[in-house]
């Protein structure tokens, strides 16, 4: 339930960034900046168990995050 | 402190800008042009007796007790209808005046009850104190003719009594309801000796118009419209000016006691939000704080089905700390967590994210700002660079045109209505974004030029469509833009925004709102030389409340309409310091003043100045902890003065959340919904007993005063210091005025802030600190709060929650004016005459098609729960959409309201929800 509902509202912020160019940064720092660690590291162990629940855009958020691309804010 | 008495100067200040000179009673003066004589007298130090006039209201020259005799000028004119001018000489005392006004004042007394000694008014009766003044010794007509003083009193309001015995007719409390409150709910009928007050069509006060905001009581000269407690406890006899504890417009009051009880609550001429008006909740509601239901002691219980056992605060303190500790040393540091209040004070809100972020050592604090207009401080910082709205109230009296979105003032923020109305009758335009046909869309002088009837959930379309109008049709500021916008961003928006997918004619589909309506809307907005933005919580709870306010932001930076008076983007907050809740820390990403928690400058100050460690990651929102706890990683919550269960959404899921916590301590006034869930009871202090500050929409900081002793023995923010110290991060404060220097201390935009600045000047709105000392009446002057303004594209994404074949309506819920948020003030205290439970407003095809009439039952179910409520067949919402309010538990609105929230802020979509309605018998009502 929570990990579903975690997927939900990535997938809603991925669709929601103003920016169209460059969604996974901005869902990468909007996770980073909204999001307690234990919340992005539930979305990313749901990401590997259930692929087809989080967008293309969220995916390659969560990969801007673990490559630390975007600090914390 | 000493609060000086007001003083009355008969009509209101002219605010002309050329002056004349006069000599009044031999005293030279220069006032205004327009300044009428017995204003000018009054200034100068002389005054003038009257009884029609009072300088809340125009003059009416109706009582004739005013008379003065001016050199060159016939007769004896009333010194309130007659203007100053150059050269003047004023006599304001003569025999001949004097001999007039002895005998209309023995007329007026010849019809009135000689009751003084027992009259309710008696030492607070301007017909009393100005017999006393004209030297009225004999009446020479006798008692004995015809007369009014055996005219019935209406008792009908459960707040005041009118007296008709005892009226002069003077109309001041007709025109109090006409000028100040814009109700028109009262008038004089008849004609000579039949003349009377009279509510609408001669009905009683309780069945007529009257919205009970008291400005006729305030008003009226005599006793003939006077507050039942002051009939039943006498003539107050001292006075502490304070704050109202209900919505964000945060009215000043002068508490009336006498000894340590309160009379009654009088508006503050001098306050800076409300001028001196109020509402029927702010000027009566406040007996709640005297319920028997309060609770005064700790209470603390094992489990939730065992009974409540009182304790002592040392003993609750202790169970709750020693708790808590076990539950982080067991499931760490993260399994708990709190949230403050709106209803709280600035201080009390403070110390509780401190206590978590020091004690609890961890950022899972959040306040029920959540809920409401967390998508405002998230939109308007990404845009403007502060979390506020732009000016103060009084900005609206230089506004050509509103925009008013997704609000309702007139229940919802009475005080401020009023206000807008005023400026809407000297001839402001008016344009209505909402889904209900609410009262500002037509009420006595005022109606909307247009009203976009939208449905729910296409907020972002509809203000995509005007802006597409704006810059299509060429109709933005370009200086505006190029000096004060960031260029990049307005380049990005205008391209999205000329798309042909943000047209109105494209958008209707969604909208329901035709193309032609949205273009001229646009137009008078973009033309109007003023045009200001006002919004609530229609903007805010939908799944993009926070793309829509970066929306109404942009329209106001597209057009110019920022950085004056007339202007701006208003969000007119919910809660009396929603807006200070959120200044002072309460969100799980931010400090006080809204600095994220991973900035290390700003984390190392707070470290430093506290003396703990701090944690640099975001913490749980309230939705977040509630889904934690599901599946058992969030364990225990202190909540400070929110009733939760009933008023967020998904009850259901909030329940089942609360019961999978080892411990739930609540902090209130009363045992509420969320109580049942709760281990520990900390008895909460009602605003009477306060010491403190709100901060109102308008970035007002105001002081709440104390007016009697805490009932619980304690105040809130000494529980929660007591609290943090038994968890072994001592906290202490002598006063609440040090938690505040602590918050100056930490906070740039409260830097200038004290207890002693705020009892010298009344009031201030932030930023106070060196910059403005005085505070910041209307932001983004010269420059934006983040330097150049920036423009956001705003796609529009329909919301997941649509109408289908199973749920065919759209549900939206709101506020009724008598009373507020979840009901736990407001539902104990008269004020349920009003309404006394929650109604299913319909649509006449929609009841008619399901076979429902007016005041049956039926069942509402969405496809998270189903309850029972009455329907009230209306016109005022379209066909499709149904309507309801959430004040009484019993009715349990959010028991089918969806965990559905804003992209940005997980604000709840509380605005739509798909739901069916069916004939019922009423049983599904919550027990």
């Amino acid at each position: 339930m929570r990990d579903a509902h975690l997927a939900r509202m990535a997938n809603q912020i991925a669709a929601s960034v103003p920016s169209r160019t460059d969604i996974p940064e901005q869902v990468a720092l909007h996770l980073a900046s909204f999001w307690t660690p234990s919340m992005i590291e539930s979305l990313t162990q749901h990401a590997e168990h259930h692929p087809g629940d989080i967008g293309p855009d969220v995916i390659a958020a969560l990969a801007v995050l673990q490559a630390k691309a975007v600090p914390n804010g | 402190m000493t609060i000086a008495e007001d003083i009355d100067y008969g009509t209101p200040p002219s605010r002309s800008t050329t002056s004349v000179g006069l000599t009044i009673d031999g005293i030279a003066i220069s006032v205004p042009s327009g300044t009428s004589v017995m204003r000018a007298a009054a200034e100068a130090g002389v005054s003038v007796p009257k009884l029609c006039a009072t300088d809340r209201l125009d003059a009416f020259g109706s009582c004739r007790m005013c008379v003065v005799d001016i050199d060159g000028r016939k007769g004896t004119p009333a010194s309130c209808t007659t203007p100053c001018e150059d050269g003047m000489v004023v006599h304001t005392q003569t025999p001949h005046v004097a001999k007039i006004r002895r005998g209309v004042m023995e007329l007026y007394i010849s019809d009135h009850p000689l009751d003084c000694l027992t009259c309710p008014a008696n030492g607070d009766c301007e017909l009393q104190d100005m017999a006393g003044v004209v030297g009225l010794r004999e009446v020479r007509y006798g008692l004995d003719g015809e007369n009014h003083l055996s005219a019935p009193k209406d008792e009908s309001n459960p707040y005041f009594t009118f007296d008709e015995s005892k009226c002069i007719a003077c109309s001041r409390c007709v025109r109090a309801c006409d000028e100040i409150q814009g109700t028109l709910a009262l008038t004089i009928s008849g004609r000579g000796f039949d003349s009377k007050v009279s509510a609408s069509a001669g009905v009683s006060f309780l069945e007529s118009e009257c919205v009970s905001c008291g400005a006729c009581v305030q008003a009226c000269p005599t006793a003939t419209l006077q507050e039942k407690t002051v009939i039943e406890l006498g003539m107050p006899t001292r006075k502490v000016k304070t704050t109202c504890a209900y919505c964000g417009v945060g009215c000043s009051f002068t508490a009336e006691l006498r000894g340590d009880e309160l009379v009654r609550m009088v508006p503050d001429k001098q306050g800076g939000a409300n001028a001196g008006h109020s509402c029927v909740k702010g000027r009566f509601a406040w007996g709640y704080a005297s319920h028997p239901d309060r609770i005064t002691s700790p209470m603390v219980r094992e489990t939730t089905s065992d009974p409540w056992r009182e304790v002592s605060w040392d003993e609750a303190i202790g169970y709750a700390a020693a708790r808590l500790t076990a539950i982080q040393a067991e499931h760490g540091i993260d399994a708990i967590g709190g949230i403050t209040s709106s209803r709280c004070t600035n201080e009390e809100v403070f110390v509780v994210q401190k206590m978590i972020r020091a004690a609890f050592q961890n950022n899972n604090v959040d306040t029920c700002a959540r809920v409401c207009h967390s998508p405002t401080g998230y939109g308007l910082k990404q845009t403007f660079g502060t979390s506020a709205g732009t000016q103060d109230f009084a900005s609206v009296e230089d506004a050509d045109l509103i925009l008013l979105i997704g609000a309702n003032p007139t229940d919802a923020h009475p005080v401020f209505a009023s206000r807008m109305k005023k400026r809407l009758r000297e001839g402001a335009g008016l344009i209505v974004v909402d889904p209900r046909r609410i009262a500002l869309t037509r009420t006595p002088h005022v109606a909307a030029e247009y009203h976009l009837q939208l449905l729910p959930g296409t907020n972002v379309a509809i203000i995509n469509a005007l802006a597409h109008v704006i810059v299509t049709e060429d109709l933005v500021d370009r200086e505006f833009i190029s000096e004060r916008c960031d260029p990049l961003s307005y380049a990005a928006w205008e391209s999205f925004i000329r798309l042909p997918e943000n047209s109105p004619e494209t958008l209707a589909e969604h909208t329901g709102v035709p193309a032609e309506q949205i273009r001229l809307a646009a137009r008078a907005y973009a033309a109007a030389p003023n045009a200001a933005i006002y919004y609530g919580l229609g903007v805010t709870e939908h799944s993009q409340g926070s793309t829509m306010v970066m929306g109404i932001a942009n329209l106001a930076m597209a057009t110019g309409n920022i950085g004056r008076r007339g202007v701006g983007v208003n969000p007119l907050r919910g809660q009396n310091n929603v807006q200070g809740s959120c200044d002072m820390g309460s969100f799980p990403h931010e400090f006080s003043g809204y600095r994220h928690v991973s900035d290390d400058t700003v984390r190392i100050q707070f470290e430093s100045m506290w003396g703990a460690s701090l944690s640099g990651t975001p913490g749980l929102r309230i939705p977040n902890m509630l889904d934690a706890a599901t599946v058992g990683d969030f364990r225990a919550i202190y909540i400070q003065g929110e009733d939760i269960a009933q008023s967020d959404p998904n009850t259901q899921h909030v329940r089942a959340a609360l019961d999978a916590m080892d411990l739930v301590i609540v902090q209130d006034l009363f045992l509420n919904e969320t109580s049942r869930h709760a281990h520990v009871f900390l008895p909460g202090t009602s605003f009477l007993e306060k010491d403190g500050t709100f901060t109102n929409a308008e970035r007002r900081i105001n002081r709440v005063r104390p007016i009697m002793a805490s009932r619980t023995g304690m105040s809130e923010w000494e529980a929660t210091c007591a609290l943090s110290t038994a968890m072994g991060y001592p906290m202490h404060y002598d006063t609440a005025a040090q938690i505040m220097d602590e918050i100056a201390g930490l906070t740039p935009t409260f830097a200038g802030v004290s207890f002693d600045l705020l009892d010298r000047v009344g009031s201030v709105q932030w930023p106070c600190n060196d910059a403005a000392p005085l505070g910041t009446p209307i932001m983004h002057e010269q420059g934006f709060t983040r330097g150049m303004g920036n423009f956001v594209t705003t796609p529009y994404v329909p919301t997941d929650e649509r109408a289908t074949r199973k749920f065919p309506l759209l549900l939206t819920t709101g506020r009724v004016l008598s009373q507020y948020n979840v009901g736990a003030q407001t539902r104990r205290t008269p004020n349920v005459t009003w309404h006394a439970e929650d109604v299913l407003d319909m649509h006449e095809a929609d009841a008619e098609l399901r076979g429902i009439t007016d005041g049956s039952w039926v069942e509402v179910s969405s496809r998270i729960g189903a309850t029972s409520m009455r329907v009230h067949v209306s016109d005022e919402i379209p066909a499709g959409v149904v309507y309801t309010t959430f004040h009484h538990p019993i009715s349990g609105a959010n028991v089918i309201t969806t965990d559905n929230s804003d992209w940005a802020t997980n604000c709840p979509e509380y605005k739509v929800t798909a739901v069916e309605v069916r004939p019922d018998s009423g049983a599904g009502q919550l027990a």
